[in-house]
């Protein structure tokens, strides 16, 4: 005999109250309502002792499942800076790279030297600068009303250190400490934003691989 | 003599498990291609005629390991009204999945001779 919707109602919302994050939230209760599947509870302290006893059997207790879901939060960040990285690494070995480096930078270093105080050029760089905010930001809706996601949170580390070193670099430039800059530091502070622009880039891609499984099985 | 052998073995079992769990979940993996958590709990107990259980947390904190090391990719799916996170072998958790079978293999070969070796010399 399954457990009825309030009984399953009931350990959805135990564990929702004592968990952090939502992958922890769906996966416990799965396999809490899994494992009490089939057998028959009169009462709710029954119910509630079986949970618990499954609880500390399966998972070593409520302390193991919050420090569980702490460290792959962490492992997983961890690794997603990794595969940045070496995807960044990747795309810098590659010769068309070079190419695409010398217009760009030409580019960048030519629009610093005579519009670096325009509005409309700082603006798009400010945009691009928030791009992997913005395109996390539909997950992020998916997720309201839900719990924190690990998924997020490990992207959010990446995404938002960028754009904030992207941001200040943007505000620095387009102040009165930005007009007195002398030839070559704008010609570092070129290459600086352009490193920028590829990562931002390349966390657009790995925003896509990553939440790509979230967002199938949302439809 | 060999009844206090056999004690010892199920008393440190749990520990023993721990350090090959990584490559009886890659292995399960590779011969079903998704499984949910208390699916692998269940199959590894039946697998060891219950002999094997993965207890004290063991199982998602290395299943999170293997996803974070990208061995593992996951999926979700409602299943009677709540969601359902399944495990498949990624590209690298495939290959991964030979590598750990052999050093598996090598390290009970290994400890067949190192154990064998014991009561000769005694």
């Amino acid at each position: 005999m399954s457990l009825t919707f309030d009984q399953q109602a009931y350990i959805k919302d135990y564990v929702y109250k004592v968990v952090t994050y939502q992958e922890t939230y769906e996966e416990v209760s799965d396999h809490l309502i899994t494992a009490l599947d089939g057998r028959r509870f009169s009462t709710e302290n029954e119910l509630a002792a079986a949970m618990l006893q499954i609880i500390e059997d399966d998972f070593g207790g409520l302390p193991q499942i919050i420090s569980a879901e702490r460290n792959f939060s962490r492992e997983l960040a961890e690794r997603w800076k990794i595969v940045h990285v070496r995807e960044l690494r990747s795309f810098l070995r590659n010769a068309w790279f070079w190419c695409g480096l010398a217009v760009i930078f030409f580019v960048l270093y030519k629009g610093l030297l005579t519009h670096y105080d325009n509005k409309i050029v700082l603006v798009l760089y400010f945009l691009f600068a928030t791009l992997p905010l913005m395109y996390q930001l539909p997950f992020r809706l998916a997720q309201w009303g839900k719990k924190k996601s690990i998924k997020n949170r490990a992207l959010d580390l990446i995404g938002s250190r960028l754009t904030f070193s992207f941001s200040s670099l943007l505000i620095i430039l387009s102040s009165d400490i930005g007009r007195e800059l002398g030839d070559f530091i704008k010609y570092v502070y070129s290459f600086v934003l352009f490193f920028l622009i590829v990562c931002c880039t390349l966390i657009v891609r790995l925003i896509h691989k990553k939440m790509k499984p979230m967002r199938l099985a949302s439809k | 003599m060999y009844v206090n052998k056999l004690y010892i073995c199920r008393m440190s079992s749990a520990k023993l498990l721990k350090g090959t769990l990584q490559t009886i979940i890659l292995k399960l993996l590779e011969d079903k291609d998704r499984m949910y958590g208390y699916e692998i709990t269940q199959k590894v107990k039946e697998l060891s005629d219950g002999e094997f259980k993965l207890t004290e947390g063991a199982l998602y904190p290395t299943l999170h390991k293997l996803e974070a090391d990208g061995l593992l990719e996951t999926s979700t799916e409602m299943v009677d009204g709540r969601v359902r996170k399944y495990y498949s072998l990624s590209t690298d958790g495939k290959a991964e999945v030979q590598h750990k079978m052999s050093d598996a293999a090598l390290f009970i070969e290994k400890l067949q001779q190192v154990l064998n070796l014991k009561p000769s010399i005694g």
